[in-house]
């Protein structure tokens, strides 16, 4: 035997180019297909990812800009893409995103529906990454009322930053200020321009433009943001409960954050 | 937490035109027929798709791609062995089979842990160290699997001289 006669045999076997371009046909319509009962699903998480990595431009306390170099945060893609229904999976969900987190079954009136382990990423502004991290995003909910989110993320070790957004209205509970903020929010879709209003908005602070939907959006959205042994918590109402029920929210983590034995 | 992946900035399409070959030679090794051999190539790249081209590197990706068709087509034969299909059930297209020698009939009839470091190794040129990598085994186990496929592919060389 030799390594030619063995070459000549396995060239034998041969896939010709037609057939490949068949089976690649194949291939398209294949994931297509198994792809398409799952859009509308996918889109609601996208919508989520968006609405998280606004949260996390805004409340991770060095994420924002440094030296007016603007930073962004977004999804990245990295290992874990996991998706509970049940608080249970809770240690496991820890193991993969690397640090404690405190998630109740309910928070005021909305009850735990499902939460998300995703790859997260500070860019800077050539889009290269800064830090990659898991982020949890936790959906609560409550009958007639649109869903309530809880994000979860690292603090993370980049420079202190500047400019970052003042909050609305600021908190101390024990030991940890709590950050709330009243904003509007315009998702739009890529190709989007902004307008001269738009503009002017942003300027005038409270108004923010995320860019990635599937059509243009807008909503009030409420947020408190707080950080519990290294982790940024920051939780988003679009129901317009009010400061002090946020307050009260966060206030019950923390509660329950300190009886789980977190500093 | 876990190493990043990196972005990939090519596309599937880009990977299957590189890899659909090689794929396409391991899986006619293991199904030994074309159209199983195309289903398994087929599933492998639907799985990439939704995996969604993240990888750390390109061999990453190409250790990636040839463990997910190995076990595509462990699991095919498994279901076809329980479905009891035969080759006669394909019998709304006509795929042309490559001429097989007894060099190629000893490939086949090799255990399926060796088919691939032996084709890796002899048509595809890669290193021993290369193939542990792509394949996560250690240097030695592929060298084992190597020198035992050798020696089957011999042996049966030597029993069957009127197929040189």
């Amino acid at each position: 035997m030799t390594n030619k006669k063995l070459m000549e045999s396995f060239n034998r076997i041969r896939l010709e180019p037609e057939r490949a371009e068949q089976i690649w046909l194949r291939v398209e319509s294949a994931y297509s297909a198994a792809e398409h009962p799952t859009v509308t699903r996918r889109k609601k998480l996208l919508r989520i990812a968006l609405i998280a990595a606004l949260l996390s431009v805004f409340f991770i306390t060095t994420a924002y800009a440094v030296s007016g170099i603007m930073r962004s945060t977004g999804t990245y893609p990295m290992t874990h893409d996991e998706e509970y229904r049940s608080l249970r999976d809770l240690p496991e969900a820890e193991k993969i995103l690397g640090y404690p987190v405190t998630v109740l079954e309910s928070l005021g009136d909305y009850c735990f529906l499902r939460m998300r382990i995703g790859g997260e990423a500070v860019f800077d502004e050539n889009n290269a990454v800064l830090q990659p991290y898991y982020g949890l995003h936790v959906q609560y909910e409550a009958p007639g009322r649109k869903p309530l989110f809880l994000d979860l993320a690292p603090v993370l070790e980049l420079p202190e930053s500047s400019g970052k957004p003042e909050p609305t209205e600021t908190r101390i509970s024990d030991g940890a200020e709590l950050r709330y903020s009243r904003d509007h929010y315009k998702f739009v879709p890529e190709d989007y321009q902004k307008t001269a209003e738009d503009l002017a908005a942003e300027a005038a602070g409270h108004f923010y433009i995320s860019f990635g939907s599937d059509a243009i959006e807008e909503c009030e959205l409420e947020f408190v943001g707080f950080v519990l042994d290294g982790v940024n918590y920051v939780l988003m109402d679009q129901n317009g409960d009010g400061a002090e029920a946020l307050f009260q929210m966060a206030q019950e983590v923390i509660a329950a954050r300190h009886e789980e034995g977190g500093n | 937490m876990d190493k990043p992946l990196t972005r990939s900035g090519r596309s599937a399409r880009d990977a299957y035109l590189e890899y659909a070959q090689m794929l396409y030679r391991i899986a006619y090794t293991y199904m030994k027929n074309p159209y199983d051999s195309e289903d398994a190539l087929q599933e492998c790249f639907v799985r990439y798709l939704r995996r969604g081209g993240r990888f750390a590197d390109a061999q990453h990706e190409k250790g990636w791609l040839i463990l997910t068709l190995t076990n595509i087509c462990r699991d095919q034969l498994k279901s076809k062995s329980r479905r009891h299909e035969s080759l006669e059930e394909h019998t709304e297209l006509s795929l042309p089979e490559p001429e097989t020698d007894a060099l190629l009939s000893a490939v086949f009839a090799l255990p399926e842990r060796y088919k691939v470091p032996l084709y890796l190794y002899y048509y595809e040129g890669y290193a021993v160290k290369e193939i542990a990598g792509m394949l996560r085994l250690p240097v030695n186990t592929v060298k084992t699997r190597l020198a035992r496929a050798r020696n089957q592919l011999k042996n049966e060389w030597e029993e069957n001289p009127n197929d040189q």
